[in-house]
């Protein structure tokens, strides 16, 4: 076997030999192209900040949230012949991304990597990039702080309720919405430290503006309040004792108790009829008065009999008639004279 | 009858109540006073509400490069060198309460118009 086996080693070797031939008829080539392909290469690498050069940012606004997150909105002029735009974040913690073209307002697919996001501009030449971000505020004790470094001139609107007790930097502009405060700030580092208050005052002008406080308002409604207060109480009480007049039932009371007894009335009156004595008996056992359906119910007389016993009590001055509840009513005086 | 009177008597007690600074939530009642302004930098005295809760009072001055501090145990204080932000007359300035244990109490931002 191995005298076969020998020769055909050595004639691969051979032909091996043979290829490392043609390679070296390569080498011009290669020699050619390598120059073109480095140079190729040179002149992306030189392209590349030329293209990245293309993007500014427009506007930059933030709203820091009383929960510590911040919101960022940006507006941002990419090159339209880019199909991707990669935007540094202002940190990792994002949420809610949201990218879209400005002039369509069509939302563009973003992907978020760590801090950075590449936002698929499809020919944008503006975008608008919209989210949250955790990594600009910290707390320590009840301070909280806001620390940015912003590559442009941006806005930022307090939080509300919101006291700031320190910064780093002056801002070029302060303004005053409702109770927040917006300041816009430089590009460059930036450290502001806040607390959360009361509230925070208004824009004060001098100090007349502060005198009509809760002390003044009170002491000058309070008096006028509780003067009307009093003088409607007094206005009530005087309107309700006048009616207190009119009431019936009162002065009826009153009149049962001085109600004259029979036979004192019999003694006032001597020529007085047996039957209307017991009429006048009858009238006084119920309270004084009674009604003249009920006696000629007791008394089992006619209508017209007993309107005239009644009759005859009254021309007596011993009891007096009057309408209540349609009824005729029979009452003992109580002031009852003697007899001329 | 009775209960107009009780209502009366509840507004007026309200009144004494909301009338009386004895009574009033720390710096419910802050006044500042412009004593002076040259153009560049201002005294100004601010005055508050006596609160028997509060023990120390921090005011600060945030427009005034560098930021300033003071403290004080009374209900007033005036503040000197109180300078506006640039290219404006308004000045920002902070009072803060703390409680017998040096906690916050309460804040408020105080925005001053220097010119006025």
């Amino acid at each position: 076997m191995k005298p076969v086996i020998a020769p055909i080693h050595r004639k691969e070797f051979l032909q091996e030999d043979g290829i490392l031939f043609v390679r070296t008829d390569g080498i011009p080539e290669i020699m050619i192209k390598t120059p073109l392909i480095l140079a190729g290469l040179i002149v992306v690498a030189l392209t590349m900040p030329v293209q990245t050069s293309f993007s500014s940012t427009r506007t930059l606004d933030l709203i820091i949230h009383s929960d510590g997150s911040t919101h960022v909105t940006s507006e941002i002029d990419v090159d339209f012949l880019d199909s991707d735009f990669e935007l540094s974040l202002f940190g990792s913690s994002i949420d809610n991304f949201v990218a879209f073209e400005v002039i369509s307002g069509s939302l563009l697919s973003v992907d978020i990597i760590e801090d950075k996001a590449i936002v698929a501009t499809l020919g944008s030449s503006s975008i608008v990039v919209d989210y949250d971000i955790h990594d600009l505020i910290s707390k320590e004790g009840r301070i909280w702080t806001f620390s940015f470094d912003s590559p442009s001139n941006y806005s930022l609107l307090m939080p509300e309720n919101s006291v700031i007790v320190g910064m780093s930097v002056l801002p070029n502009n302060m303004k005053q919405i409702d109770e927040q405060i917006t300041l816009e700030l430089f590009s460059g580092p930036t450290q502001i430290d806040y607390i959360f208050g009361i509230t925070t005052a208004p824009t004060i002008t001098n100090q007349r503006e502060y005198t009509l406080d809760f002390m003044t308002a009170g002491l000058i409604i309070g008096p006028i309040i509780t003067v009307s207060i009093v003088a409607a109480v007094l206005i009530k009480r005087k309107q309700s004792k006048s009616p207190q007049i009119h009431v019936v039932e009162l002065p009826e009371k009153q009149s049962e108790s001085k109600s004259l007894d029979p036979e004192t009335i019999f003694s006032l009156r001597p020529g007085m009829r047996e039957d209307d004595k017991e009429i006048v008996k009858f009238i006084f056992e119920n309270g004084g008065k009674v009604f003249e359906s009920d006696l000629r119910k007791k008394f089992l007389q006619p209508r017209t009999t007993m309107w005239r016993a009644v009759k005859r009590l009254e021309r007596l001055d011993i009891v007096e008639i009057y309408k209540k509840d349609l009824q005729n009513m029979v009452k003992l005086r109580n002031d009852l004279e003697v007899e001329n | 009858m009775k209960v107009i009177a009780s209502f009366g008597l509840l507004i007026l007690v309200a009144s004494m109540i909301l009338g009386n600074p004895a009574f009033a939530e720390s710096l419910d009642n802050v006044r500042i006073l412009v004593l002076n302004y040259d153009g560049n930098s201002a005294t100004v005295k601010i005055t508050w509400n006596y609160d028997d809760k509060a023990t120390n009072y921090k005011i600060g001055c945030v427009s005034c490069n560098p930021n300033t501090e003071k403290f004080t145990t009374g209900n007033n204080i005036t503040f000197n060198n109180v300078t506006p932000f640039p290219n404006s007359s308004y000045a920002m300035l902070y009072v803060i309460t703390y409680d017998s244990e040096n906690k916050i109490i309460s804040a408020k931002q105080l925005i001053v118009d220097l010119s006025q």
